[in-house]
């Protein structure tokens, strides 16, 4: 072999060489990123969610403005702090059953002429139902993060019913109509009719179709 | 071709071509990797969005007349109430009714309105009576209202007029102003109220000091002039708005001694500096400690007992009045005893027109404990400081006579009123319960020419029930209410006249034989005092 041809494989072999390794390096390194992004992007994703269900915990409140023990009916009060308007989504339960979504209403005012609440039936909607199943649909907040809905309400020693339904409250906003900031309360009605205390409001938010747990109160 | 310069060659296109892929591939996604990096979220702490919730400390009370289902609202809460809804819940013949009135809008802070509930009965709810009030505010409180049923007052009622008129529609609130020329400041002695001579005023009320005597002696007044107190040190503050105008403020400073820079005004002994009318030259109101106070707190015990931690005042504006009182020995004052002028101060805690409140307060200097005098920490000087120990030889009465109250004219009458207060024991303890503010009806008797007032029927507010609500670690105190139904005698008994009074004391001075025990001094805060007659009908 001349000296030429001896030179010209000594330069190929060092330019596959490093071509190759130049090849691992990117396809490790490209391997490196996806797997870093698509783990950033579910922990951005879990921390985005676990951020709004922080915020509407302490946006959305739950007041009891009073419970009529002759007619087995609670009045409730929902709000949100910063005015944005938006549908409440409500698991109720009392003395260890989960109540049905005909017995919780809303009052709206438009409809009432007279005054006197609910008394025609066009005054009071009915809410309805966004979820109906098993405790395990539905997740929560929980302080060590997010579970679902059997886990924490075992933890809480709340009751594992076999059935949950979760109901939907439009703000009053949503069925007056109005625009811009929401400052009006929405009020609730709870018929209690045949059931017995605690009653817990389990308030819930909706996030990509999923409804969580964020609060609970226990007006009764 | 020399070996060296493929070398060469190979050492330069290997490193372009490598740059060339990392810029093209590596790059962008490590620069997409950084941004992801630094936009993706941390857990946030949770926001201060609770904010937007309001607590409020006093309570809603409301007067219902069955006959004429008018039902008067008092915002006795302490603020302002935007109403969003009122929820009357009815009691009809063994049903009950929900109703929701959202006309109310805002109700001010002492202030009232009334309003037919018959418009919202619907035909099918028979013989309505309210079970309950909730009020609905904008901000999302629910507050429940304290409902006076006249019905069942008067037929509950043991009083000498009771159940004898079965109508008495409410006439309009009249809220009491404290300060206007209405009242007569008397003072209580004995069983009667006695109008005290107009050359003295409301002097010879308080005693203060025990071992030495010293009192307050009204030493310099300066009108309608500019002032200056540079950092000073100051014992106790109480700010509010000046109730003629709320661009004002009344201020009442308690301190050991002080030099005033404008006007030039020096004294070493203990002083009271009452500033009234004062427009500030600075953003803030005053500066306590560095740091700037921009509107009076509602809470009148909120800045005091400041010296504790040894801070400085600092105030500069224009005051239409100012009066310095220091406190000297009795031999210098001519007398020993003070009025009640260096004690009380006109003043609101909320800008709205219409209220005017009175603060009482002989707290000086200091909180004490059940072995320390309350103006001073040290027992062996109890003595020398003890000085600043008051307490009323006579009660201060304020007797309304703007409303003339006649049991001809009227079946009864009812009072509410919002207070605040405030003591320096932080033990709060004392061996013996005394009153300390008194709220009831006087009648007018005259003999001879001559006016008496004989108290007639009376509630007394006592320590132990006023100091339920307050504390001093750290100064506090939350806002009272209370609301007073007083039946006026019948008719047949003659044709009598009532005034609404008020009475106010430091019953404390000390314990003879144990004197850091009942060495309390106080501080009372009327906010708002209201009277509602109620009218008899004719025939």
């Amino acid at each position: 072999m001349s000296l030429f041809s001896r030179l010209t494989l000594y330069g190929e072999a060092t330019l596959t060489t490093t071509v190759l390794l130049i090849g691992v390096a990117l396809v490790t390194g490209i391997g490196i990123l996806s797997y870093t992004v698509v783990t950033l992007g579910n922990y951005r994703s879990q921390m985005d969610l676990v951020n709004t269900l922080r915020y509407e915990a302490g946006n959305i409140f739950v007041n009891t403005i009073l419970y009529d023990s002759s007619t087995s009916t609670l009045w409730l009060l929902f709000k949100r702090l910063d005015g944005s308007i938006g549908n409440y989504y409500v698991v109720v339960e009392s003395g260890g059953v989960y109540l049905s979504c005909s017995r919780i209403q809303v009052y709206n005012p438009l409809n009432d002429a007279n005054g006197v609440l609910c008394d025609n039936p066009w005054e009071c909607l009915t809410t309805s139902t966004v979820y109906r199943g098993g405790l395990k649909g539905v997740y929560a907040l929980h302080p060590s993060g997010v579970i679902d809905f059997e886990s924490y309400a075992r933890a809480q020693k709340y009751p594992l019913g076999s059935i949950i339904e979760a109901c939907r409250i439009p703000s009053v906003c949503i069925l007056t109509g109005k625009r811009g900031l929401c400052n009006d309360n929405t009020i609730v009605r709870v018929d209690l009719s045949g059931l017995t205390m605690p009653v817990r409001i389990h308030v819930a938010v909706e996030y990509n179709r999923v409804l969580y747990v964020v609060g609970t109160y226990a007006p009764l | 071709m020399p070996r060296s310069r493929y070398k060469a060659q190979s050492n330069v296109i290997l490193p372009a071509i490598f740059l060339a892929v990392f810029t093209i591939a590596i790059a962008p996604l490590a620069i997409f990797m950084i941004q992801v990096g630094q936009t993706t979220p941390s857990e946030k702490p949770l926001k201060p969005v609770l904010q937007g919730s309001r607590f409020i400390r006093g309570e809603m009370q409301g007067v219902y007349d069955e006959n004429s289902t008018g039902l008067l609202l008092i915002n006795n809460a302490g603020e302002d109430v935007d109403v969003d809804r009122l929820i009357i819940q009815l009691l009809c013949s063994g049903n009950t009714q929900t109703i929701g009135v959202s006309s109310v809008g805002r109700i001010h802070s002492g202030g009232s309105v009334s309003l037919n509930v018959s418009q919202y009965i619907s035909t099918t709810c028979k013989d309505p009576t309210i079970k309950t009030i909730q009020v609905v505010s904008q901000t999302g409180v629910v507050m429940p209202v304290r409902v006076v049923s006249l019905k069942e007052l008067l037929s509950g009622s043991t009083g000498p007029g009771g159940g004898t008129n079965t109508s008495m529609p409410i006439a309009s609130p009249i809220t009491i102003d404290l300060s206007s020329s209405t009242f007569s400041g008397v003072l209580y002695r004995g069983g009667s109220i006695v109008t005290v001579d107009p050359d003295r005023g409301m002097t010879g009320g308080l005693q203060p000091g025990h071992g030495y005597r010293w009192v307050f002696k009204l030493d310099k007044v300066f009108n309608n002039v500019a002032i200056t107190i540079w950092n000073q040190p100051y014992r106790n503050i109480w700010i509010g708005y000046d109730p003629r105008n709320p661009s004002r403020y009344n201020i009442l400073i308690a301190t050991d001694y002080i030099v005033i820079t404008t006007p030039y005004y020096s004294t070493g002994y203990y002083t009271r500096v009452k500033i009234i009318g004062f427009t500030p030259s600075t953003p803030y109101i005053v500066k306590l400690g560095g740091i700037e106070v921009y509107k009076p707190s509602e809470n009148i015990a909120n800045p005091l007992f400041s010296f504790q931690t040894g801070q400085l005042i600092y105030l500069n504006g224009i005051a239409e009045r100012v009066e310095i009182y220091v406190r000297i020995p009795e031999t210098q004052a001519g007398g020993y005893t003070t009025g009640y002028e260096p004690y009380m101060l006109y003043m609101n805690t909320k800008p709205s027109q219409g209220l005017k409140g009175l603060l009482f307060t002989t707290i000086d200097r200091l909180y004490g404990f059940l072995e320390t005098v309350n103006e001073y920490y040290r027992v062996t000087d109890f003595i020398r400081y003890g000085l600043l120990n008051d307490y009323s030889i006579y009660p201060l009465v304020f007797i309304y006579t703007g409303y003339e109250i006649r049991n001809v004219n009227h079946t009864g009458v009812i009072l509410t009123l919002q207070y605040q207060f405030i003591d320096n024991d932080a033990g709060d303890y004392v061996t013996v319960d005394l009153p300390i503010m008194e709220v009831g009806l006087v009648e007018l008797v005259e003999k001879e020419g001559e006016k008496y007032y004989y108290v007639y029927s009376y509630r007394t507010y006592n320590y132990v029930e006023l100091t339920r609500y307050e504390d001093i670690y750290p100064p506090s105190t939350g806002i009272q209410s209370d609301i007073l139904f007083f039946p006026l005698p019948d008719p047949s008994t003659g044709n009598r006249t009532f005034y609404v009074y008020l009475l106010i004391r430091d019953p404390y001075w000390y314990r003879w034989d144990s004197p850091t025990l009942d060495d309390i001094d106080i501080a009372l805060y009327i906010e708002q005092f209201t009277l509602i007659p109620l009218r008899r009908l004719k025939g």
